[in-house]
């Protein structure tokens, strides 16, 4: 062994109060780093799993807008963007059907609505608390999925009917897990039942609009971690009638020119002038002049209203793939976005992380915070090391100085003290690695239930478990004898300014 | 010239805002094989010619000569390798690296420089040295086991091991009673004669001033006295005028 590191293991043991010092130290950073680690890592794939198996699919295709888009809407400053819908939808459904790989694919749309009742109101229970009452009003708020039966429910197999059944293409109809319609009940103090009209108010860009949905089915959720419980199915086409994504919506309306002369006034007096005050021709194409007749044949007519006001049948907001190999997610999405580009179509694809947007977001935000832990955490393990060291190099003086008076260049000096660190670094690292192993045991023995749906989806299902990842833990030592490295910089250029002359001193 | 030469040789510290003078212009010159005393009271300067003499402390001004070179130019890795080629330290406090044993201390300078001697030789060459003080039975002990006197005799060993021409010894006897004081000096003197090294020792021990071959007496950073044993006149290299 070369007597640099037969002296650090020496020295280590020499110094038992100073090593166990950095070592405790060390090896709780190393702890931390492993357990967070593979806490994260199984967020991650919690989340991974949960929303590839019950919303996003494997690859999404969304239109283009300002702000990232995914499942739920637009994500922009204030939240006030429209959801973009996938031009040339046909176009692009079959050219999607063609990919080799796709197992299985449908369209959706996603909005917002209320359950309410006929009057608009709910009436107060004086009995109910306000968890009750915040519970009902979670229950009425409904993210709602317009869904392309039968299409849907072949590429997301995670629910099972409790009563009644899915929603069939071209019929109205809505469903719900089963416990959120015992609550919405509750919340709107009706009994409901399969085949109850549910009166649901739609909150989209087109303002207000009500319709009422046969609830055709309840359902619960197979999966071990947060399911589509939250979600409420819904037909195509009342979701689309509900968020205002109707023909009028997606029509130009063509000025003729006698509009568009008025739009071009530059002098607003003008148009209340004496002359013409009553000279308003009708509008071209109206057919009838501004008689008390010709009003009422104009607001008689409710033909056009109607016709704008139907739903858009070739309005989607996302495409969501299945693919055989998950894996290939992000080159099928490149492969369409270059496919998009080619024909110039203002669509996107990604993979599940685009689909979630900012729920797939919150584990990186966590893994954010815990990164900034563990450097503060660093940090503060760098200096207390520092300190601890230079404490040590200066008892040490006289040690180094005949060193150094024996012919020891600052080499040796430097390789010692690196020795140290390292073996230091090490040792307790893999001390720490031992203690994350029992200390893993100990959680997945003990088993943490999720009590909420969030820390179902963070858990990555109901139980907490941590899997400790063999390159995590390889990782995390880097980082502690990194840190013990760094830690040894300033202490070491300590020991360098040591002159050989101490050792006539000490 | 001889193994050891000092020209003009100042030292000055600066002591807070005082600038303390400490060796004030001395010459002179040392031969391979002396047993040589620089004596003289506290702070009369022999420590830091000493430490001069070992490279580990550089002259104000002046030069010091090791075997006909000149050190005061060279850099700190250059005088790290003439320290190790040419010069072996004992010191006062002895100064063995606590946590190697008696032999892993005495084979420890063999390890820093970039000669490399083999295995076998090596072992040899420890093991004589060990036997030479008188330490066979305590090769495994650390230096924390050993006495005064035994640690002192690892430091001459550890000294001598790379075989070097001069060892420079400070105070050697200072923290030994005076019969292990005695027996430390026998056996250096012993080592003076086999192996011809030569010995220089920073000293008030009148013990080494009775014994040494050429004593050099410092007061007051300067030298009074620089005569071999037997002479009057002042000692002088072979081929160089004497100076005082």
């Amino acid at each position: 062994m070369p007597v640099t590191l037969r002296m650090a293991f020496r020295n280590l043991r020499e110094h038992k109060a100073k090593s166990l010092i950095i070592g405790i130290l060390l090896a709780l950073g190393m702890l931390i780093m492993v357990l967070g680690n593979s806490f994260l890592d199984a967020s991650k794939r919690g989340i991974e799993t949960s929303f590839t198996q019950n919303y996003t699919g494997d690859v999404i295709i969304t239109g283009v807008a300002d702000g990232p888009v995914s499942l739920f809407g637009v994500q922009s400053v204030g939240g006030m963007e429209q959801t973009p819908i996938i031009p040339d939808y046909e176009k692009v459904f079959a050219h999607v059907s063609g990919l080799r790989g796709v197992e299985s694919m449908a369209g959706m749309a996603s909005g917002y609505g209320i359950a309410t009742n006929e009057a608009g109101e709910i009436a107060e229970d004086e009995d109910e608390d306000d968890e009750e009452r915040m519970e009902g009003m979670m229950a009425a708020l409904m993210m709602l999925f317009g869904v392309d039966a039968p299409g849907y429910w072949e590429l997301f197999d995670t629910i099972e009917l409790v009563d009644g059944e899915f929603i069939q293409p071209g019929r109205p109809g809505l469903m719900m897990a089963d416990d959120r319609v015992a609550k919405l009940a509750e919340y709107l103090k009706r009994d409901i039942r399969v085949g109850d009209e549910i009166l649901i108010q739609g909150m989209g860009d087109a303002g207000i609009r009500l319709r009422s949905v046969p609830l055709v089915g309840t359902f619960k959720s197979v999966t071990d971690g947060a399911g589509p419980e939250q979600l409420t199915y819904i037909d195509i086409d009342t979701l689309r009638a509900l968020s205002g994504m109707t023909i009028g919506a997606s029509e130009n309306i063509e000025l003729g020119e006698a509009e568009t002369s008025l739009l071009a006034l530059d002098d607003l007096d003008a148009l209340f002038g004496d002359d013409d005050a009553f000279g308003v021709e009708a509008a071209p194409g109206s057919g009838a002049a501004l008689t008390e007749a010709g009003i009422e044949g104009l607001l008689g007519d409710t033909s056009s209203r109607e016709r704008l006001n139907a739903a858009d049948t070739g309005a989607w907001h996302s495409i969501l793939l299945r693919l055989d190999d998950p894996a290939r997610a992000r080159a099928v999405a490149a492969e369409l976005n270059a496919w998009f580009a080619a024909e110039g179509i203002q669509a996107q694809a990604g993979d599940w992380q685009k689909a979630a947007g900012p729920y797939a977001q919150s584990v990186d935000v966590l893994r954010i915070v815990f990164t900034v832990a563990i450097v503060i955490l660093a940090v503060v393990a760098i200096i207390i090391i520092m300190n601890t060291l230079v404490v040590s190099i200066i008892e040490r003086t006289g040690e180094i100085g005949t060193m150094r008076a024996l012919g020891g260049g600052k080499g040796f000096v430097r390789r010692l003290f690196a020795a140290e660190t390292v073996a230091l670094s090490l040792f307790f690292g893999l001390v720490g690695m031992v203690l994350s192993f029992l200390a893993a045991a100990v959680i997945n023995a003990v088993g943490f239930e999720a009590s909420n749906e969030f820390l179902r989806i963070l858990f990555g299902g109901s139980v907490l478990r941590a899997v400790i990842d063999p390159l995590a833990l390889l990782w995390s030592l880097a980082v502690i004898v990194a840190v013990g490295l760094v830690a040894s910089v300033y202490p070491v250029s300590v020991a360098l300014r040591i002159q050989p002359v101490r050792a006539m001193q000490s | 010239m001889g193994i050891v030469e000092l020209e003009n040789v100042r030292k000055i510290y600066p002591l807070g805002k005082v600038q303390v003078e400490a060796v004030k212009g001395v010459s002179f010159c040392i031969e391979k094989g002396d047993f040589i005393s620089i004596a003289g009271p506290s702070g009369s300067g022999k420590t830091t010619i000493l430490n001069m003499v070992g490279l580990v402390d550089q002259p104000t001004e002046g030069e010091v000569f090791l075997d006909g070179k000149p050190t005061s130019k060279l850099n700190d890795a250059e005088l790290t390798r003439l320290r190790h080629e040419t010069l072996g330290f004992i010191f006062q406090s002895f100064n063995l690296i606590p946590v190697l044993n008696v032999w892993e201390n005495i084979e420890f300078p063999l390890l820093l420089g970039k000669t490399r001697v083999g295995k076998d030789e090596k072992k040899e060459w420890i093991d004589h040295l060990i036997e030479e003080v008188g330490l066979s039975e305590w090769r495994k002990h650390k230096p924390n086991e050993l006495s005064g006197g035994q640690r002192q005799r690892v430091a001459i060993a550890r000294a001598l091991v790379t075989r070097p021409q001069i060892v420079l010894a400070d105070e050697p006897t200072a923290n030994l009673d005076s019969a292990t004081g005695e027996q430390i000096l026998e056996l250096m003197k012993k080592i003076n004669r086999e192996l011809e090294t030569t010995f220089i020792f920073s000293t008030h021990d009148a013990r080494i001033v009775d014994i040494a071959d050429h004593i050099i007496r410092l007061r007051d950073g300067l030298v009074t006295e620089n005569r071999r044993r037997g002479e009057e006149a002042p000692a002088a290299c072979q081929g160089e005028s004497a100076r005082a």
